[in-house]
């Protein structure tokens, strides 16, 4: 099970209402779920750290994620007004929210996306591949803007997602497939 | 402070083939792999956070004024500089409107709803003025 936790708590915040990690399964709660895993006990290599928070599975991330990883935390480096129009710092909980997809929801298929920060302290998630263009943008753990463009059939959506990010996955699927 | 769109009106003196020059930073260039070269992020064309339109500078009257495009990155020496046109803008639904600041004289602002789609018209249609230092394309 992936859990978050503010470092300094003695409980994690459960994002996962699925035990196991099974994408099928995948859902995001809504509520926070008390958890017993205790920060200090996640080692250096199992988690993922962004500001106070960190996420653990208990066990390594898959190899094919740690730059990915290591990408959103570079992002924490960014100062107010980065980007010289008054940008915001990117929000510890979007950090952990796009970490959170990319170990729910990829895999070693999946083709690594451009990740990129967001004015309004968000991050961005972006797959532009032959066929097919698909932005991921988390605005906040609760709400995500997602921008698909088939431009061989003409199908193009935007839809915003909330707790259940399942819907990303037939989409994810379509990028991976794209050539 | 955030005013709605209708407090702003669309300034025709700024032709449509008016360069609008948005700085951008290093964070917001990606390689995109469908255009085969690097761009800014859609998220590099969005209106402020606080409600207020998207700042651009009119790049005819920067040039106008004998200023090189380099000034508009004073002090932000590791951003680059891309442009619209105000006819791209104006096609997406977007309006132009001038709003001279003390620190630059040449700033406007684009208003209107930036969708995800709108964004994508915006980077598509980029081009560099100033090109960043990742992909000199």
């Amino acid at each position: 099970m992936i859990a978050t936790a503010r470092e300094g708590s003695t409980s994690s915040e459960a994002l996962w209402e699925s035990g196991d990690r099974s994408r099928s399964q995948w859902r995001r709660s809504p509520q926070a779920v008390e958890q017993s895993a205790d920060i200090a006990s996640f080692r250096q290599e199992d988690a993922f750290r962004f500001g106070e928070h960190v996420l653990s599975c208990g066990q390594p991330f898959p190899p094919w994620s740690r730059h990915l990883l290591e990408k959103i935390s570079e992002l924490g480096d960014l100062d107010e007004d980065w980007d010289s129009y008054g940008a915001r710092p990117i929000d510890p909980r979007c950090a952990m929210t796009a970490a959170e997809i990319i170990l729910n929801l990829m895999d070693s298929e999946t083709p690594a996306p451009a990740i990129v920060p967001t004015s309004g302290g968000g991050i961005q998630m972006e797959w532009h591949r032959a066929g097919a263009d698909l932005e991921i943008e988390i605005q906040s753990p609760t709400k995500v803007e997602v921008f698909f463009e088939d431009e061989r059939t003409g199908e193009e959506r935007e839809f915003p997602l909330s707790v259940n990010f399942l819907p990303l996955l037939p989409l994810l699927h379509r990028v991976t497939q794209a050539d | 402070m955030s005013q709605p769109d209708s407090d702003y009106v669309d300034d025709p003196t700024i032709e449509n083939d008016s360069p609008l020059w948005r700085r951008i930073a290093p964070e917001q260039v990606i390689y995109d792999e469908k255009l085969g070269r690097y761009r800014p992020t859609s998220d590099a064309f969005q209106n402020h956070r606080n409600g207020t339109p998207m700042s651009v500078v009119l790049g005819q009257e920067v040039l106008a004024a004998g200023r090189a495009p380099e000034s508009v990155l004073a002090g932000r020496e590791s951003f680059s500089l891309v442009s619209i046109t105000a006819g791209l803008a104006r096609e997406k639904g977007q309006g132009i409107q001038r709003d001279p600041l003390p620190e630059e004289e040449a700033h406007a602002e684009v208003f209107g709803k930036k969708t995800k789609s709108v964004q994508k018209a915006f980077y598509r249609a980029s081009t560099w003025v100033l090109p960043p230092a990742v992909g000199q394309t």
